[in-house]
Formats: structure tokens, C-alpha cells, sequence
């Protein structure tokens, strides 16, 4: 009890809510760095065009340069049909990112939508919804992905649609306890009792509530999201030759193992990297946005 | 006179399993007069709480009746609801969870004035938060404050100021005190003390504890899974209490004064039993000392004593 | 010397951006088979008193920065941790205040009894002779012995409590922290508790510290009274200094008398204390009391009182300075 209370008492000398979830934050050193590769690789995407010439470097084939090492002019060498595998990179970070960026931004609002409908509607609602997810939730994301990509034609629509779906009975179920969780609170029912009406409740006090741990949720799910994009690639099922997908990238250069291991070397560094940062923040952020955490 | 509220055999059973009831409210009369203040006491599980809520109408009522001066509001259409939360307000227990973390302390008082259209435009709302924030005691530095920034009392007092922000006539006040440290606690009391003197005020005030309620009731009811079983006013109940319920928590209260030690506290056995489909009869009898055959079977009625004070045990029959 | 003897203990909590100063040169004393009460309110020290007699600060925030705690003449301090974990529900026991959490909901409670007494198990009795003990144990706090095979969940609050308070009797420590012991329970069942308490202390001839925000728990079941404010113990004495009438008091002291809600007294007005309890990250100069003392002078602002005896009953204000002498 006094351990609860000394933590508000240090809370009560806070100056904000924002500068002490920087302040926690910030003492997490491989969160920061977490961070600090997401805005850098996020930086790379933006100014893809600028850093690299999307179709002189990254698509223009060029044989008298193939399988050239690191050099000045192509820091990262250049890949089987002479593109500048540095440019490919940049450009294949555009992939990843909106690619997971769509899919987390699709199946949140989706699966807050659905969840918070269960829980605040409950009773039969909520039971049919809540067994039509675990209907969902039974089938492997990976098999929805390439039955639809058959069905809708191989392609970047088909497998944002078909892991967005797979993605929203996660977000469902997380938004749903959550928004029973706070419910119950008190000043749910101080709401109730000031003669609120339901869509202020849910909008107003419920949501803001429910959102810090969707933002951590959200940030674990982007580097799954980004690991399942190349997966797919790298079978074939995801974003076709010739654009410079990573896991695309990472299937091409297996030809080349052998003598230039940079070929796979590269672009799968590139996926753990990304993949590990949005692990990485999403850990920090969820210890940050949690007071309990802290000691 | 009228009473402002008043509860004709109300009861409230929430189902559990597929074919019990818990009763949590069973058949309880009550009747609080403008301006005064009913003081509700029992231990947890013995249905004050949900009596308040009930009569608030945030649980919808089994059975019986709630008036509000004279009109019934047991079954209210939504909108005509929303009109009388204007009127009936609640006060929490819980200081940390009764407003919400994520809204300004200016938002959390003012939100229902808006809501109601109580004021015009923003300069007049704020003006309105300002004054409340006054009538409560807390510093205007905190305006733009959020919860986290406030120690139990203090945010005790913003869930006071966002109750009287609708002008209400009728307050619950569900256990306002028992998470409050005692020097907190005291403040808190007058505070609402002097709100009810100044703003003619009628409370009903829910609690555990008999010693806090002395101060602030006129009347006391003393609940025991879900039933009223003794009510009285005020001096009446702690000069001759009549239910052995009641004589055993008023003996269990630690007294801080040196005759502590020689009042040695009639122990009565076990723990409260289970509300949920309880056998006619007294629901105390199990754990009463005085408990006889005829005290259960068949239920039991309050008894008047004197004047004002009721009493449901067969002790004080006849 | 006395039996427990806490001298100027300071502790801090630091969590790198501030510090909170839990303990300010805190002393108590406490005789062999006396029952103290430690008064004070949320915040004040009195748990962390407790946890840094027993070394159960928590390693990460928690420091002490000074001072000594001696028992039954042993320098807890300077102990090693095995020998300290001898004395952690072997010679000293906790209980604390929430019978809900400080029992294991995967084991039964006889099982939960019987790991304390295996693992203080210094005479080497024989499993038979330690389960015989527990089913003692659970007819000492009044519960059948039979329901040592349920488990917590099946147990109501009450009951709950009395089993901890068997595992933490079951070694027979000579000393008993009991941190708020009854606060989450209803007044009926915290009178059967407080009585059993009371009953055991006697039988078992422990020494008992009875922290509690609640002065008439105090005056049911203590012989010795401190009460912490900020802290620092601003008051202690024995149960005459604190509860016959017309004694001197520390000026808090008066306040918490003021602030109770009390059934015998005839007053509808209560007097509070004004103010609120200052912050531990940031405690005042002088008198740690003095924004919220009704009697406060300009010496009281600058200049921070020490303790002053008379006939054993201490009080760390400014106005007994002379009397004290």
C-alpha cells in the first residue's frame, strides 16, 4: 500500500504526462536505439527518390557491372543484373514500411471498431462476434495470404487485405478487454451518472484510455508484419520481380550464396534490423506508457 | 413535508448460474426528507452500494418503486433520465478511479455543464469551473491540472465539484471518506457538511463505518445482506440499538480513548453469509447469539420501537 | 538494551530523477514482549520502517543511508544475508496487509504453512512432527485443521488473514510486524482478528509492532505508542501518555485525535488538520510539521526541533523544549 502510494506521490511532482513517458523512455537504452533505426530507416524511405534514382539504379538492368563489390560508386555493391543494391534497399524499405504501416493501421481500426462493439453491446453480440474471431484466428495467417493472393491475383493489394483480416481478431480481442477493463472503472459510471450519452462514453473516456496500449500493440505487430511481407515475397507470393522488395531481393541473391554472400547478406540484415526496431520500441514504449513498470 | 427521495419495497436481484439470484437489494423502505441526510450502514456485500446506484437509476430496479419528490422514476425513458441526473448526483469511494485519468481537471468538472447546456459559451463555462473549483477548496493553479498531479483528497474534491456543477438537490455519496487518510478525511466531511448547510443539499451517505456517519446523519438504516434491518434517527440508533447487528458493530469499532480497554467487544461468529437465494427468515440468525427456531422460516418485518425507530428481529416483536 | 533498538535510521528511495526521503533519522525502542503501535498516515514511513528491520527494501530504489538496527543484540545491518534469512520468519515475521495477495493461490494453505516451517526447520524434525505442527498452527488462529488441504481462493477475507498470520506465527518469532493487519477486512471480522491477536501475543509471549492508521486499534491492543510523521517518530510513549485525558501532546498528534470520526463524542464538527502531507521528494525546512501547525513560530519554520523526554514519553517539537529540561 505505501509502495502505491509513494509512486503517486512521485507522480504528483511530475510536471506532464508526455515528459515523463520521455523521461522513462529514455532510460531504456535499446529502446532509444530501437527509435533512433526507425526514424533513420523511415528517413531512407522518404527520401528514396533523393538518396537513389528509382529506375536508373534500382530497376535498370546494367550486365557489364553485375556482381560488383562495395565500391564508391556503389557503396553496396550491385546484385545478378547490375542494379545498385544500395538503391534497392532504400527503395525496398518504401515496400516494408507502407506495407506494414497499411496492414497494423487497417487491422487496428478494424479490430477497435469490432472490439469495442463486443464490449460495450456484450451479451449475444459479443458471443457471436467473439466465436466468429476465433474462427478467424484458427486459420494460419500464411494460408489466408496466398489463398487470397490466388483468388484476388498476386500482388501488394491482395496481402495487405489478406494480413490486415488476419491481424484484426488480435486487435479485437485486445480492444475488447481492455474496454471492459475500463468499463468497470468508476469514472465510467460518474459518466453514466451525469447522464452522458453512450457515444461520448465510448469516444470520449473510453478510447483516449484504451490507446496507449494499442500504440504498443501496434509497434509489436510492424515488425511481424515486416518479417510476414518478406516471407511472402521470398515464396513468391508477395510483390513481384522486378521491384526491390527485401525478401524478394534475399530470394534472388540465393543464386549467388556461394561467391557473394553479400547478396543475401544484405538485404536480410535489412529485415532483421527493421524488424528488431519496431520489437525494440514497441518493448520501450510499453514499459514507458505503464507507470507500474517502473521499478 | 415530501421527501425529496423515497424507496417503496425496492428491491434489485442480479441473476448468477442460470437460475439464482443474488439478492443485493431486498424489499427496503426508505424516505429521506429535503435537506437532511440518511446515513447507510453495513458491511461490504450487505447491498449499499447497489441501493444507491439503484435508486440512481445506474442499475435498473427489479422490483418496487424509487420517487423522487412524489414522482416515480423507477422505469425512466433514457432522455427523461439523462434530464434527472441534472438533479441526483453520486460521489465515489475511490478518488483514484472515479475521474478520468486522461482528462484535465477543468474538463472533468466542466463536461457535464456543457453537456447539460447549463452555461453559454466558453467564457462562461470556465467562469463556472473557476467557481466550483472555489466552492470545494481547490486552488484555480490546478485549472488546467491532470488527476495524476493530485494527491486522494484533492481529487476527492474535483469528484464533489463535478456533482455539484448540475446543481444537484440530491447527492449519493458512496463511501467519500474510507480511502482517505483520517486528517484528509475530516476535511473532507465538513467540506461536505458545509455544502449541504450552504446549498440545502439532501444526502444519502453510504458507509462502513458507524463512527463516520454519527457526525454527518440525521437517520440511520443498518443493512445486512440486502435487507434494512434497523433505522432510526441518528442519536436514537447509538443511544438504544436494538438489532444485535447493530449493537455488535458498534461495539467493534476500536474506540481511541483509554476505556478502550475495558469495553471488551461483543464478538459475534463467522462472516456474512451468501446473498444469493437466501432462505426466508432473518438473515442474521446464523450469526446472532440470540437466535431461536422462530427466527427462521418465514421472513420477518420491521417492527416500529418508538417513534422513528424500526427494527426487523423477533426479539423486538410484540 | 532495549530488545529492538532503532537508532537514526535514514532511508531514501531514489529512481535517478528524484529522491524520496522515506525515513529521516528514525528511532524506536522496543521491550521484550511489548506491543507497539506505529501511527501515522499513507506515506509517512511506516511501512518502510517495517521492510528495513526485515532487509526487504526493494534492492532497486530503496538505500539506507544511515543508522543502526539492533535485535535481541545482533547488528541487523551488518548481517550476511543467509544469517539475515535465519532471522527473516524465524526470529522476526510479517504479515501484511493484504490477505488477498500475500497468499500463493496455487498452493493449499497447509502446504504454504508447512514451506515456512521446512525452511526454518533448525531442530531437523521429521515431516510427520512439522505437518502435526501445522494442523496446531491452524487450531491456534481458529481454523479447522482439516481445511489445510483447500486452497486461499476457498477462504473468505477473514479467514485468509488468520492463515497468514499462522504462517507468519509458525516458527515462533519472537517479534511480530503486523502491517496493517485488519485494514482490509470488515469491523466485525477485525474485531475477531484484533481479539485472536490479542490472545496470541499473550499465550506465544512475542513481541508485537502494530503498524495502523488507526488510533483506536492503538488503544485496544498496544502498550507503547509512536507515531510517525514525515518520516520521523514526532511522538512515542506509553498508552497512558497518548490516551488519558489532558496529556501533552505533539501538536500532529492533537490533529489525529481532532480528525477521527469518534462515536462517543457529541460534536458534529470534526477539527482536521489543515493541509496536506508534505512531499517526501521535497520536505520543509525546520520542522517537517510546521506549513500545517497551528502553534508554529518563526523558530519552528528554520529550526528543526529534536527530541525532548519526560518519564519516557518523547516529543519532537519546539514547545516542550523547556519542560523537557
Amino acid at each position: 500500500m505505501f509502495k502505491r502510494k509513494k509512486k503517486k506521490d512521485l507522480a504528483s511532482a511530475r510536471p506532464s504526462g508526455f515528459a515523463d513517458i520521455w523521461f522513462r523512455f529514455r532510460k531504456n537504452k535499446l529502446a532509444l536505439a530501437g527509435l533512433i533505426t526507425v526514424i533513420i530507416i523511415a528517413l531512407f524511405a522518404i527520401f528514396a527518390d533523393v538518396l537513389a534514382d528509382y529506375d536508373a539504379m534500382a530497376i535498370d538492368q546494367h550486365p557489364e557491372i553485375r556482381l560488383q563489390g562495395p565500391s564508391g560508386e556503389h557503396i553496396l555493391g550491385t546484385d545478378g543484373y547490375g542494379r545498385d543494391m544500395f538503391a534497392r534497399i532504400v527503395h525496398g524499405s518504401r515496400y516494408s514500411l507502407t506495407f506494414a504501416l497499411a496492414c497494423t493501421a487497417i487491422s487496428l481500426i478494424g479490430g477497435t471498431l469490432v472490439g469495442a462493439t463486443a464490449a460495450y453491446v456484450g451479451g449475444a453480440v459479443d458471443s457471436v462476434i467473439m466465436r466468429v474471431l476465433d474462427a478467424f484466428h484458427c486459420m494460419p495467417a500464411m494460408l489466408l495470404t496466398i489463398s487470397l493472393s490466388s483468388a484476388l491475383g498476386v500482388g501488394l493489394k491482395s496481402i495487405i487485405i489478406a494480413l490486415s483480416i488476419s491481424g484484426i481478431p488480435g486487435y479485437a480481442r485486445i480492444v475488447r478487454s481492455v474496454m471492459l477493463t475500463i468499463s468497470q472503472q468508476e469514472y465510467i459510471e460518474a459518466a453514466k451518472a451525469c447522464g452522458f450519452g453512450s457515444l461520448r462514453i465510448i469516444v470520449g473516456h473510453m478510447v483516449p484510455n484504451a490507446i496507449s496500449i494499442l500504440i504498443v500493440n501496434a509497434m509489436m505487430s510492424m515488425a511481424g508484419l515486416i518479417m510476414s511481407a518478406a516471407s511472402l515475397s521470398y515464396i513468391g507470393m508477395g510483390i513481384q520481380a522486378p521491384a526491390p522488395e527485401w525478401g524478394a531481393m534475399l530470394q534472388e541473391g540465393q543464386t549467388y550464396m556461394r561467391e557473394h554472400f553479400s547478396m543475401v547478406l544484405i538485404p536480410g540484415l535489412a529485415i532483421v534490423i527493421t524488424a528488431l526496431s519496431f520489437n525494440l520500441l514497441g518493448d520501450g514504449l510499453s514499459e514507458a506508457l505503464d507507470p507500474r513498470m517502473k521499478d | 413535508m415530501q421527501p425529496v427521495i423515497e424507496t417503496k419495497d425496492l428491491k434489485k436481484y442480479f441473476k448468477v448460474g442460470s437460475s439464482s439470484f443474488l439478492h443485493a437489494v431486498d424489499t427496503v423502505n426508505l424516505s429521506i426528507p429535503a435537506g437532511a441526510t440518511l446515513g447507510v450502514v453495513g458491511e461490504s456485500g450487505c447491498g449499499k452500494s447497489t441501493l444507491g446506484r439503484t435508486i440512481l437509476g445506474l442499475h435498473p430496479a427489479t422490483d418496487g418503486q424509487v420517487l423522487y419528490k412524489g414522482r416515480d422514476i423507477t422505469h425512466l425513458k433514457p432522455a427523461e433520465r439523462k434530464k434527472l441526473a441534472r438533479e441526483m448526483q453520486i460521489i465515489f469511494q475511490d478518488p483514484y478511479s472515479s475521474i478520468n485519468p486522461r482528462h484535465s481537471i477543468s474538463h472533468i468538472i466542466g463536461e457535464p455543464i456543457k453537456v447539460h447546456k447549463l452555461v453559454k459559451g466558453k467564457a462562461e463555462l470556465e467562469e463556472r469551473v473557476r467557481e466550483l473549483m472555489n466552492t470545494v477548496g481547490l486552488a484555480p493553479r490546478l485549472y488546467d491540472a491532470y488527476p495524476h498531479e493530485l494527491d486522494g483528497g484533492r481529487r476527492q474534491r474535483v469528484g464533489i465539484a463535478r456533482a455539484l456543477g448540475m446543481a444537484p438537490e440530491f447527492i449519493v455519496c458512496d463511501e467519500p471518506v474510507s480511502a482517505l487518510d483520517v486528517s484528509i478525511q475530516a476535511q473532507i466531511l465538513n467540506l461536505l457538511m458545509d455544502l449541504q448547510e450552504k446549498m440545502g443539499l439532501t444526502y444519502m451517505f453510504i458507509t462502513h463505518d458507524l463512527s463516520v456517519v454519527k457526525h454527518i446523519s440525521n437517520e440511520i438504516a443498518v443493512m445486512y445482506l440486502g435487507q434494512c434491518v434497523e433505522r432510526a434517527p441518528s442519536d436514537e440508533l447509538f443511544k438504544n440499538p436494538a438489532h444485535p447487528y447493530t449493537r455488535a458493530l458498534l461495539s467493534a469499532i476500536p474506540v481511541p480513548n483509554a476505556s478502550a480497554r475495558e469495553r471488551k467487544p461483543q464478538l459475534i461468529r463467522g462472516e456474512i453469509t451468501s446473498p444469493i437465494d437466501p432462505k426466508p427468515g432473518c438473515r442474521f440468525a446464523v450469526r446472532c447469539p440470540h437466535a431461536t427456531e422462530s427466527c427462521t422460516g418465514e421472513e420477518l418485518h420491521l417492527t416500529e420501537l418508538s417513534p422513528g425507530h424500526f427494527v426487523m428481529c423477533r426479539l423486538h416483536e410484540n | 538494551m532495549s530488545f529492538l533498538d532503532i537508532r537514526d535510521l535514514t532511508v531514501v528511495y531514489t529512481n535517478g530523477r528524484e529522491t524520496v526521503h522515506a525515513l529521516n533519522d528514525f528511532s524506536l525502542r522496543l521491550e521484550r514482549g511489548k506491543t507497539l503501535g506505529l501511527v501515522g498516515e499513507t506515506g509517512a514511513g511506516k511501512t518502510t520502517a517495517a521492510l528495513s528491520i526485515m532487509r526487504l527494501l526493494p534492492e532497486r530504489t530503496g538505500r539506507v543511508l544511515g543508522g543502526s538496527v539492533t535485535f535481541d543484540g545482533a547488528d541487523l545491518r551488518s548481517l550476511k544475508e543467509e544469517e539475515m534469512r535465519v532471522v527473516r520468519g524465524g526470529k522476526i515475521s510479517m504479515i501484511f496487509q493484504d490477505p488477498m495477495t500475500s497468499l500463493n493461490p496455487v498452493l493449499t494453505v497447509g502446504e504454504q504453512i508447512f514451506e515456512t516451517l521446512e525452511l526454518h526447520n533448525i531442530e531437523n524434525r521429521s515431516h510427520q512432527q512439522l505437518w502435526e505442527r501445522v494442523d496446531e498452527m491452524l487450531a491456534l488462529v481458529g481454523i479447522p485443521p482439516e481445511r489445510k488441504k483447500d486452497y486461499p481462493h476457498q477462504f473468505s477475507g477473514g479467514m485468509k488473514q488468520r492463515v497468514v498470520i499462522a504462517i507468519a506465527l509458525a516458527c515462533s518469532p519472537q517479534l511480530l510486524i503486523a502491517d496493517e493487519p485488519t485494514t482490509a477486512l470488515d469491523v466485525t471480522i477485525q474485531a475477531q482478528v484484533l481479539a485472536m491477536m490479542d490472545e496470541l501475543k499473550q499465550k506465544l509471549d512475542m513481541s508485537m509492532i502494530m503498524i495502523t492508521h488507526d488510533l483506536g486499534i492503538v488503544a485496544q491492543t498496544c502498550d507503547d505508542v509512536a507515531v510517525v510523521y514525515a518520516g520521523e517518530i514526532i511522538e512515542s510513549g506509553s498508552f497512558e501518555d497518548f490516551f488519558m485525558q489532558d496529556k501533552r501532546r505533539h501538536p500532529y498528534t492533537r490533529g489525529l485525535f481532532g480528525s477521527i470520526p469518534n462515536i462517543d463524542s457529541r460534536e458534529r464538527r470534526l477539527t482536521p488538520i489543515e493541509g496536506l502531507m508534505p512531499d517526501p521528494t521535497n520536505l520543509p525546512e525546520g520542522c517537517r510539521f510546521h506549513p500545517r501547525c497551528p502553534d508554529c513560530t518563526e523558530r519552528c519554520r528554520t529550526e528543526r526541533p529534536t527530541a525532548h523526554e519526560r518519564g519516557g514519553h518523547v516529543i519532537r517539537c519546539h514547545l516542550f523544549e523547556k519542560e523537557g529540561e
